[in-house]
């Protein structure tokens, strides 16, 4: 099987990567021009900047060229472009040419002209692209390394903030990604490990109280959104639970002797950082709603093998019951939980937008919405990026554990490559 | 025809009152009306019925096979054990080893996500723990030789879906017989097939049940397969017997109005004397229009007081209507049975059918 899985691979990862690489394409065409259609601006304002630095500004972010060059400008950067020189807060991460300079443009190579300074982009090799990209400051001899400049999407450059316009999108991405995937992870593993074998165990018991309960369980947490679920478990928990255990066990049992005092409430992450019971409430509020789906998920897909006619096979041979479960019913059983984990990312993701406000945290999801009602062009761009980068590598995970699991699969996508 | 052993001695397995009851949203429906039955060993007992008649039901309670909104009465007796009321580590070790069954649907009987070794080796390994892996593997190569399953060791390592429906059947009737089983179950083993593929099946099938001298059960739907195969046939009407005796004798001699009419309904060509049942066939019959038995099957939850088939039963008499009939030996031919209040010859009845019709 291993030999046959590997050519299947690599023909199927190569076929996705065009594939993917095309989608990003349209979405960011897509996103770019609906947020440019919309009405508004990133430079608006109150008071509207002095027409000088309007106009720099303007220059600086592309905006003055047509919408054509600005998306080949935001894909491929531009080299050669002119602006006035003064007032704009790009200025420092472009570098004046010597006079007599020959300049590559998009138009073919030109002089430099006298009556305006011209600029063009400072490329740097990759390695140092890379670098920063991923955050280091200093390359491995200890030498800072440039930052990021106008050289395009296609080398990692999601540009200035248009907004809060000396911060790189670059490094809200760095910073509120892993502030998201703090929570994700731990949520979505607390509704796979429980809701898996909640569905089983609901499918196992069908119809009798326990796959009842099962059902409650998982029809609260798809419908209850989380935007009530947050407040209402940081009432219950950071709020309640400790004075409920105190007179549980204090006043009405008398187990312990012990004070008063709200252990709880740091449960709320802004509370106090650092400890695991921050974990407890964005975890609760964000896994609910994935536990719910997953175990009507798992006890759908477990019901479905359990009624069929190869799981009577397997009775009919006399093989015991936890091997029927393990060997004939949990891989079909599991295959909707699968294919649901790849519009899993999108839920999070939404789902981390209440949980970023109501427990305080820096994440994706917080600076998405800012963008989105700032009009902060880039900034839009850079998290639209991100999350679809996410989607489309879960989908592929999603389709090769889907081919892994399933040798029809397998053998229908693996047959061209 | 060759020569087969007959029901003699003690047998292998013995159904007592078995009633088999549905529990479904409308109501409780009674697929199987109390059949007692013997299985003797060796022998190949066909079993024939319409759709619903209760013929596969009986045997899935057998092996504790039923939906689990159906529950059982009765009893049936394997090797001193009622398998109605096993526990499921005793039931376990007695299906698949002593008795097995195959299925009527091979494209979804076997399990697309595991490969062939995989559901064959389990099949031996969960009744003998001591086999090693290279053994087991050795033996299931073997006996997907046996049911002429070409290049086995390639097929072992292949999925179901690789696989057409005829090698599939093969396949789950090598599972079906690794543990070398007393009694074997074919539930309409040919039903999902075409036609030259059955004659395949069944070949197959006779060549392993004369070879190993096991008890097979056949359900199905043909009664050319039954005439073929059978030492001994069951009709079944509404979950009841109607008729049980030896193949030859029934289908020359049938004595119960369901089992005339069925077989007036078979499609014959006229060439294949070799069958019982076609010489059977009046002559007005093989030239008319294929009869059929007029109404259907009553529905389970309104039975008729009397005779199930009394409504569709051109031979019916007043009582009929009123009283069942049991399952009793006919007067002249004691080791046959049927459940019927007419004693009139094959003939008689026969005519009677054909007069009105």
């Amino acid at each position: 099987m291993s030999r046959t899985w590997g050519i299947f691979f690599m023909g199927y990862a190569f076929q996705r990567f065009g594939q993917m690489m095309v989608i990003v394409l349209i979405a960011l065409l897509a996103v770019f021009t609906t947020q440019r259609l919309a009405p508004g601006g990133p430079f608006d304002g109150e008071r509207p900047p002095p027409p000088k630095i309007l106009k720099n500004l303007r220059a600086y972010y592309d905006m003055d060229l047509s919408m054509p060059a600005q998306f080949y400008s935001y894909l491929f950067g531009m080299a050669g472009r002119a602006i006035e020189p003064g007032g704009s807060p790009g200025e420092a991460y472009w570098i004046a040419l010597p006079p007599e300079a020959e300049v590559t443009t998009l138009g073919g190579t030109q002089k430099r002209s006298d009556d305006s300074v011209l600029f063009v982009r400072q490329f740097c090799p990759w390695g140092q692209w890379f670098g920063r990209m991923f955050g280091a400051k200093t390359d491995a001899e200890g030498r800072p390394l440039p930052t990021l400049r106008k050289c395009g999407i296609i080398r990692g450059d999601f540009g200035l903030s248009m907004v809060r316009r000396s911060i790189y999108v670059n490094d809200y991405v760095r910073d509120g990604l892993p502030a998201t995937l703090k929570y994700a992870v731990p949520s979505l593993l607390f509704a796979l490990l429980l809701g898996i074998p909640m569905g089983f165990y609901a499918a196992y018991r069908q119809n009798k109280p326990a796959d009842f309960v099962m059902v409650t369980v998982g029809m609260f947490g798809t419908i209850m959104p989380n935007l009530v679920m947050a407040p209402l478990l940081v009432f219950l928990l950071a709020f309640q639970f400790d004075g409920f255990l105190h007179w549980l066990l204090v006043e009405k049992l008398e187990w312990i002797e012990l004070g008063r005092r709200q252990r709880t409430l740091n449960w709320i992450p802004a509370g106090k950082t650092g400890g695991v019971m921050h974990y407890v409430l964005p975890t609760l509020v964000l896994g609910t709603g994935l536990l719910g789906r997953i175990v009507r998920l798992s006890r759908a897909g477990a019901l479905e093998a359990l009624r069929s006619n190869y799981v009577r096979t397997a009775r009919a041979k006399g093989l015991p019951a936890h091997v029927i479960l393990f060997r004939h019913v949990l891989k079909p059983g599991i295959l909707p939980v699968v294919t649901y984990m790849a519009p899993v990312t999108a839920v999070i993701m939404t789902g981390s937008l209440i949980i970023e406000q109501a427990f305080s945290l820096p994440g994706l999801g917080r600076q998405f919405i800012t963008a989105a009602t700032d009009r902060d062009y880039t900034l839009l761009m850079g998290t639209t990026v991100i999350l679809l980068l996410a989607v489309i590598l879960l989908n592929f995970i999603v389709d090769l554990a889907y081919s892994w699991l399933d040798p029809r699969i397998r053998r229908a996508g693996g047959g061209r490559s | 025809m060759t020569a087969r052993t007959t029901g003699t001695g003690q047998p292998i397995l013995s159904m007592r009152e078995l009633v088999i009851a549905f529990d479904t949203p409308d109501g409780v429906v009674e697929a199987v009306n109390g059949i007692s039955l013997d299985l003797y060993p060796g022998e190949v007992l066909g079993i024939v019925g319409e759709s619903g008649s209760g013929k596969s039901q009986s045997w899935m309670a057998t092996l504790g096979l039923l939906a689990d909104n159906a529950s059982t009465q009765g009893e049936v007796t394997f090797d001193g054990h009622n398998l109605l009321d096993l526990d499921s580590r005793t039931l376990n070790t007695i299906r698949g080893q002593r008795i097995s069954m195959v299925f009527q649907d091979p494209m979804t009987s076997l399990n697309p996500y595991l490969d062939i070794g995989t559901q064959m080796i389990e099949a031996l390994g969960t009744h003998d723990r001591s086999l090693n892996r290279a053994d087991a593997r050795r033996r299931c190569v073997e006996m997907l030789d046996r049911v002429a399953i070409p290049d086995a060791d390639r097929r072992m390592r292949q999925y179901p879906h690789e696989l057409s429906g005829g090698m599939r059947q093969r396949v789950m009737i090598a599972i079906a017989l690794l543990n070398d089983p007393d009694v074997l179950i074919a539930d309409e083993p040919t039903t999902a097939l075409d036609v030259t593929i059955q004659a395949e099946i069944l070949d197959i099938l006779t060549e392993l049940q004369r070879e190993r001298g096991m008890a097979v059960v056949f359900i199905t739907h043909d009664l050319g397969v039954v005439a073929e195969l059978c030492s001994r046939v069951c009709v079944m009407y509404a979950g009841e017997l109607v008729e049980v005796g030896p193949v030859q004798e029934v289908f020359e001699d049938a004595r119960h109005p369901y089992t005339l009419s069925l077989m007036r309904a078979t499609p014959r060509t006229t060439n294949t004397g070799s069958s019982a049942a076609d010489d059977r066939a009046p002559d007005a019959a093989k030239r008319a229009a294929l009869y059929a038995i007029p109404g259907a099957p009553p529905n389970m939850r309104l039975r008729p007081p009397g005779c199930a088939f009394e409504p569709r039963c051109r031979c019916a008499e007043p009582r009929c209507r009123t009283e069942a009939p049991a399952l009793e030996a006919l007067s002249d031919q004691p080791h046959r049975h049927k459940a019927c209040f007419r004693t009139g010859s094959s003939e008689d009845l026969s005519r009677e059918l054909l007069d009105v019709g």
